[in-house]
């Protein structure tokens, strides 16, 4: 990913400093974020059904 | 002599840097230090769930609290801030008299990706967006705390998180777009006034609650064939009330954050205002937060002598007031806060009467408070001008009743929706065995009390 400036000093450097600033990076982390939150609750949905079966 | 001029102006620039620097912490810090006080709401909410539900819940009331925490802060990353900055002047998504909104808009600043990713991230020139945007999904979370206790004991946990991103990522920021923006159409239209956000925070939530549980029904046990209603209490009640005040703390944090630091390019002007720029300060605040602390307890005190309810009195209290905290007397704030304690066990009463199950009161301490709070502020503080500048609108009666209006249907509407899809795909509500066995003996691999409530050992000698 590496630094987001053409300088290896944070002298004069102003504005985004997060990694992958300036690149398609935020967007992809973002969607495999959105991605984890969606896969974590359809997850989560099974295994609670799965309890709920016993009592049905 | 030009030499001293040029010399003691380039002092006088960076004096007032340093000064500027300065504020602009000062506001950075401000707005980061009221997170963690409202943090402090859902260690509250937490507390409060858990000791209202039968201990045979307690864990699972205490784990579908969390989740919603959990779930709502990446929900507003995603797309509740961009719909704050969005739906301003309505659906149109268009740009509204301040040039701060419109689909346009948010999209330069409060997306996730792209170009807007700048201000959503770490960046050296921008020290607000992120504390803002914290304290903005704080009161996110807040509004899915606010729905949570309602419906314990019998909801599904990944049915509630869905409804939970549902309130926090879109119903409550539609009202507050509408209701608190400075480009909102409530604002600018109906002069709506809701500075503590009586109405679009715990209405919208209550009554989001309240289209929930329309579709999810009443806990086993709690009603009759008759009707008639059965008391179904918490195992803890001094967890209950201690998690009542800790959500008061909290609320100190949460009304902090509803005021704007001066002196920056996005305020008001040079001191502390409003939301929408109207003058106030930290002190108006504490005046009147106070008096309508020991207002809705006092009220609440005298016809029901019951901790649970003087602790929601105090809440209620502060929520009575809300809507007017920046120009309320503070006697005036004592008075009102007392009629929210003394309605509050009445309307809970009613509302049970139709067959509702609220569990904690939930409705009616966030919702028909809330409503009481916004119209209050429309009898006693009609024709204060609800914007800063000339010719702004001004708060009346009937702005503050359309108002109230808008964000009951946005919260009932939404609620009932989204909870009937819910009910349709089996999401909503857990089987009724499963229910009559304790919902943690069902789904949590802990236990509350793996040794009971055993009496503490003798005192030493």
């Amino acid at each position: 990913m590496g630094f987001p400036y053409e300088t290896s000093s944070w002298t004069d450097v102003s504005g985004p400093i997060f990694m992958g600033a300036g690149t398609s990076a935020p967007s992809i982390y973002a969607v495999i974020g959105l991605l984890i939150c969606i896969g974590a609750l359809a997850f989560g949905q099974a295994k609670e059904s799965a309890k709920y079966a016993k009592y049905k | 002599m030009e030499e001293q001029l040029a010399e003691l102006a380039a002092q006088v620039a960076a004096i007032e840097a340093k000064g500027n620097m300065t504020n602009t912490m000062f506001a950075e810090a401000y707005y980061y230090l009221t997170i963690p006080l409202m943090v402090i709401i859902h260690a509250g909410f937490l507390a409060y769930e858990m000791g209202a539900s039968r201990a045979k819940n307690a864990l699972s009331s205490g784990v579908k609290n969390i989740l919603a925490f959990a779930f709502v802060i990446p929900a507003f990353y995603y797309f509740g801030w961009w719909v704050y900055w969005a739906f301003p002047t309505g659906f149109s998504l268009s740009a509204g008299p301040n040039e701060i909104s419109g689909a346009g808009y948010a999209g330069s600043i409060a997306l996730a990706w792209g170009e807007s990713s700048n201000f959503m991230g770490p960046n050296t020139e921008d020290q607000i967006d992120g504390v803002f945007w914290g304290a903005f999904t704080l009161f996110a979370a807040t509004t899915a705390s606010i729905m949570s206790g309602a419906v314990i004991e019998r909801i599904q946990t990944v049915g509630f998180v869905i409804l939970a991103i549902i309130l926090g990522g879109f119903s409550w920021t539609l009202a507050a777009a509408w209701g608190w923006h400075a480009d909102g159409w409530l604002v600018n239209n109906w002069g709506v006034h809701d500075f503590g956000a009586a109405g679009l925070v715990h209405a919208v939530a209550a009554f989001f609650a309240l289209g929930v549980l329309i579709n999810l029904g009443p806990r086993v046990g709690k009603f009759n064939a008759d009707g008639s209603a059965n008391d179904i209490p918490g195992h803890n009640m001094p967890f209950t009330a201690t998690g009542l005040m800790l959500i008061i703390v909290g609320f100190w944090g949460f009304l902090m954050a509803c005021l704007v630091v001066g002196g920056e390019a996005w305020s008001w002007g040079s001191n502390y205002s409003t939301i929408y720029g109207t003058p106030t300060n930290l002190g108006a605040l504490t005046f009147n937060i106070l008096m309508a602390v020991a207002g809705g307890i006092i009220g609440s005190w005298v016809f029901t002598k019951d901790p649970f309810w003087m602790m929601s009195g105090a809440l209620a209290g502060i929520i009575s007031a809300a809507s007017g905290l920046d120009i309320y007397y503070p006697a005036m704030s004592f008075i009102i806060a007392f009629g929210a304690g003394v309605l509050l066990k009445p309307c809970a009463k009613i509302l049970e009467g139709f067959g509702i199950d609220d569990a904690v009161g939930a409705v009616t301490v966030h919702g028909t408070i809330g409503i009481y709070g916004m119209l209050m502020l429309g009898i006693f503080g009609s024709g204060y001008p609800a914007l800063l500048g000339d010719d702004a609108p001004t708060v009346s009666l009937m702005g503050q009743l359309v108002g109230a209006v808008v964000f009951i249907a946005i919260g009932l509407i939404t609620g009932y929706v989204s909870s009937l899809v819910l009910k349709m795909v089996g999401m909503l509500r857990v089987p009724e065995a499963a229910e009559i066995a304790g919902l943690d003996a069902v789904k949590v691999p802990a236990q509350a009390y793996p040794e009971g409530i055993p009496a503490s050992a003798p005192p030493a000698e």
